[in-house]
């Protein structure tokens, strides 16, 4: 029963501080686009980049700052937080659009590996909900489904003992669903790790040295997968399947 | 009959082969002609017999005519040679094959007979042409180098001379020498060749200089020039049987000169090809040898970012200018760099090649900055020092400015709906601010975990528990029942307390009516339907109770079945009584059935 009284008492605190705590930030959210409106891209760049620093972050917020470094020519910069914004919303469609022109004013045209449409597919499924929404939804199901055998159990008439058992099924299935896709989903997420290139140019180099021979180069912008990081030096892979070793800083990581 | 037979005749395709003189004279010229009559069917495939005991001059040379006899067309096709025969004695020359509609026919061979010499006289030229002439070593062709061992790539020169004491008066080169593992470059020399006096084991020539060639090998070993080989013809002196005045006045060139053909071959020249030192090569030598140098020159010192700039790299000297290759230009990254452009000039008079060689490469900077553009390197194999000598240009500086635009660089690779993309414009940002969290937050919240998994799980359990045990408890619907009783008639009686002081008296009795008679259905396990005073009576003399408490109950039911139907004539103080006596009786009940 304490814990329960915790617990309670944890949310309660919780969404009072972040009601407090949304109400500033949307203030200088709101100062930002304000800016950003009046063209003014790197002091809007800084406003919304105060909020990051806050330590708060949303989709919305990682658009605009996005939005603003395109303005202000920071191509590299646009891609970083486009694609941080893709983590919150993935489905955006001016999202998609702002990404797609950012990356054909980028230096590299990287041909992705053909990928088979049942893996588009699965993707796509993957990815219509966030993790965050995804883990809600699954304790909306499981709830439901609780309920669902609940009613069952304590139905008097036979219609509606066919109709709750019938719908615990149906939220039990898809809670397991649920459960598979975030499993996947967040599997993957902390085994993938994504970066950009914030140098001009980065030499990717065969071995985590600087003395190591040029593979090959890669201009600001381009999204690379991390696949390891050894004495502040990141392993990447391209998305036409090169491999190299790139300094740290040269990059950042989504 | 006959018809169809001279049609058939007409048909046939024939292959005839025929000379125009026999017997022909040594180094006498003559015509082999080979000719295939067919009528409208193509003729193809024409296979020569083997030649190699003559001379071809020329050919085959092909002619084709068409006739029309009698209305059918007959075509004929000839293939003719200009042979000449190479030494005396009786030849075959084999069937030749041709192929008419899918047909291969032959023709028929021949047998030249070839005399040392004709006694036939051309007209114009009253000479004995064609006779064979022993010159002895009055004429030789001699091919010369000037060294013979070589290293791999470095310059001969070989000489074909022609030593004369005869007078020549034309020649022509049957066969050029082949010069395999060798690269050559034919050196310039004068229209005419000019004669020059040479003295050669005591004996006076004339030489000329036929052709000039500069070879460099390309591969190591023992290389060998193929001979020359050429007819030349001289004048020479016949030995007259008379010494008549007039034919040693006609004996004269001017009035027509007896030539002879002289066949001549140069020998064949072996050369000793060293392979190049092997330690320690130079990382930049591509295999140039000679004498060499490099001079490298920019454009421009300061652009713009994707101003292209030229950097010329020029290399000079003797040697094999030919196959020079471009110095490695290892630029820094964030340049552009294309292949470069080879310019070559090659002076091939004199005794050795020599030339120039631009590389011009254009370069794109494509970031702004101070940037260097590396020395290039060139190193070559120096014959006359025996070692390789490395030569290296200047670094350049280049001070690249931010140019203008960036896009149009990227336009080369882009589809049409890319570029159509690229004039818009992005979309606006994000009026609404949406939900912000807390960065780094983990995503699984236990609290929130326990709060929507474990806690609603904990209850359902729970219920699941409690409804089990009431499940089995209903199983014994009579125990329940039993049990329920007490309750149900509690609550009835105190309903039936507060009718009782709200004087209703109607809803009093029937309260209390009710109550009584579900406790005793429950109690006795007795149906609804059939309760009646009778049944109540019977069931209660089973049980093991009083028979105090029987009466009581039966008092009780009846006087409740009457106050229902007359409720008006009974006091306040009878009804409390009553309600004292239902109250008695069902605590003394359940004290007695409770067992």
């Amino acid at each position: 029963m304490r814990t329960i009284w915790k617990a309670l008492f944890t949310i309660v605190a919780a969404v009072t501080t972040i009601a407090a705590q949304t109400e500033e930030l949307s203030s200088v959210f709101e100062d930002a686009n304000r800016l950003y409106l009046e063209q003014k891209y790197d002091a809007a760049v800084n406003r919304y980049e105060s909020i990051v620093k806050n330590g708060y972050e949303s989709g919305e917020l990682y658009f605009n700052l996005g939005n603003a470094y395109y303005k202000s020519g920071k191509l590299q910069h646009a891609v970083l937080n486009y694609e941080r914004a893709r983590k919150f919303i993935p489905n955006d469609e001016d999202l998609a659009f702002n990404l797609q022109l950012v990356n054909i004013q980028l230096t590299d045209k990287i041909e992705a590996i053909p990928e088979l449409f049942i893996y588009r597919w699965a993707e796509s499924l993957l990815t219509v909900f966030t993790l965050d929404t995804m883990l809600w939804l699954m304790y909306t199901f499981f709830l439901l489904t609780l309920g669902s055998f609940t009613y069952y159990l304590f139905a008097e008439t036979y219609e509606q003992r066919r109709y709750s058992l019938m719908s615990g099924m149906t939220c039990s299935v898809l809670l397991i669903f649920g459960i598979a896709n975030f499993v996947v989903q967040s599997y993957r997420e902390s085994n993938t790790e994504f970066a950009v290139v914030m140098t001009d140019i980065a030499n990717i180099k065969s071995a985590p040295d600087s003395k190591g021979n040029d593979l090959f180069v890669i201009h600001r912008g381009l999204k690379v997968q991390v696949l390891d990081n050894v004495n502040k030096w990141y392993k990447i892979r391209l998305a036409d399947g090169k491999v190299g070793w790139i300094p740290e800083k040269e990059i950042e990581a989504i | 009959m006959l018809i169809a037979v001279s049609v058939l005749l007409a048909q046939d395709p024939t292959l005839t082969a025929g000379v125009d003189k026999n017997p022909v004279a040594v180094d006498e010229q003559f015509t082999l002609e080979f000719t295939v009559t067919t009528t409208g069917a193509s003729a193809r495939n024409f296979k020569t017999p083997d030649l190699s005991k003559f001379l071809v001059l020329s050919g085959p040379n092909q002619s084709t005519s068409m006739q029309i006899i009698n209305g059918s067309v007959s075509s004929s096709q000839s293939f003719s040679y200009v042979l000449q025969a190479r030494e005396a004695g009786k030849y075959t020359i084999g069937s030749a094959t041709i192929e008419v509609s899918g047909n291969q026919i032959k023709s028929n061979p021949l047998e030249i007979t070839v005399t040392k010499s004709s006694g036939k006289k051309q007209a114009q030229a009253q000479s004995p042409q064609g006779q064979a002439v022993d010159v002895g070593d009055n004429l030789f062709l001699r091919a010369t180098v000037d060294r013979s061992r070589v290293y791999q790539g470095e310059q001969i020169t070989v000489t074909y001379k022609i030593y004369t004491r005869a007078r020549i008066v034309n020649y022509s080169i049957n066969k050029l020498p082949t010069m395999t593992g060798f690269w050559g470059e034919e050196l310039q020399l004068p229209q005419q060749v000019n004669l020059t006096n040479e003295v050669l084991n005591g004996k006076q020539y004339q030489v000329g200089v036929l052709k000039k060639m500069a070879l460099f090998p390309t591969q190591s070993g023992t290389l060998e020039i193929n001979p020359m080989e050429l007819t030349c013809q001289i004048q020479i002196q016949t030995k007259r049987r008379s010494n008549d005045i007039f034919d040693q006045f006609f004996n004269d060139p001017f009035f027509g000169a007896q030539t002879a053909n002289v066949p001549l071959k140069s020998t064949p020249v072996k050369i000793t090809v060293l392979p190049l030192p092997q330690n320690p090569v130079p990382e930049s030598f591509q295999g140039a040898v000679g004498k060499f140098t490099l001079s490298a020159s920019l454009n421009k010192r300061r652009a713009k970012t994707n101003e292209p700039i030229s950097l010329k790299a020029t290399i000079q000297g003797a040697g094999n200018v030919k196959i020079l290759e471009a110095p490695k230009l290892k630029l820094p990254t964030d340049f552009e760099q294309y292949d470069p452009k080879v310019k070559e000039d090659i002076e091939r008079t004199g005794t050795s090649i020599t030339g120039t060689k631009t590389f011009e490469w254009l370069i794109v900077p494509r970031y702004p900055g101070e940037k260097k553009i590396p020395a290039l390197e060139f190193s070559f194999f120096d014959v006359g020092q025996r070692r390789y000598v490395t030569l290296r240009t200047n670094e350049f500086n280049v001070l690249v400015e931010k140019g203008s635009a960036e896009a149009p660089q990227n336009a080369a690779g882009l589809s049409k709906e890319d570029v159509r993309l690229l004039n818009q414009d992005i979309r606006f940002i994000k009026t609404d601010a949406g939900s912000f969290r807390e960065k780094n937050k983990e995503l699984f919240d236990p609290t929130a975990a326990v709060m929507m998994t474990v806690i609603p799980f904990v209850a359902f359990i729970a219920l699941l528990f409690h409804r089990q045990k009431a499940l089995s408890e209903m199983s014994d619907v009579v125990m329940f029942r039993s049990r329920k009783a007490l309750k149900i008639a509690a609550r009835k009686l105190a309903n039936a307390k507060m009718l009782l002081h709200a004087n209703k008296s109607e809803e009093f009795y029937a309260e209390v009516s009710t109550a009584m008679w579900q406790y005793v259905s429950d109690k006795l396990a007795i149906d609804r339907a059939e309760l009646s005073i009778e049944n109540v009576t019977q069931k209660l003399q089973e049980k093991n109770i009083s028979a105090d408490l029987k009466q009581k109950i039966i008092n009780l039911l009846e006087s409740c079945e009457f106050a229902r139907f007359a409720p008006g004539s009974s006091s306040q103080e009878e009804k409390n009584k009553m309600y004292e006596m239902a109250s008695s009786i069902i605590v003394a009940a359940e004290r007695e059935l409770v067992k």
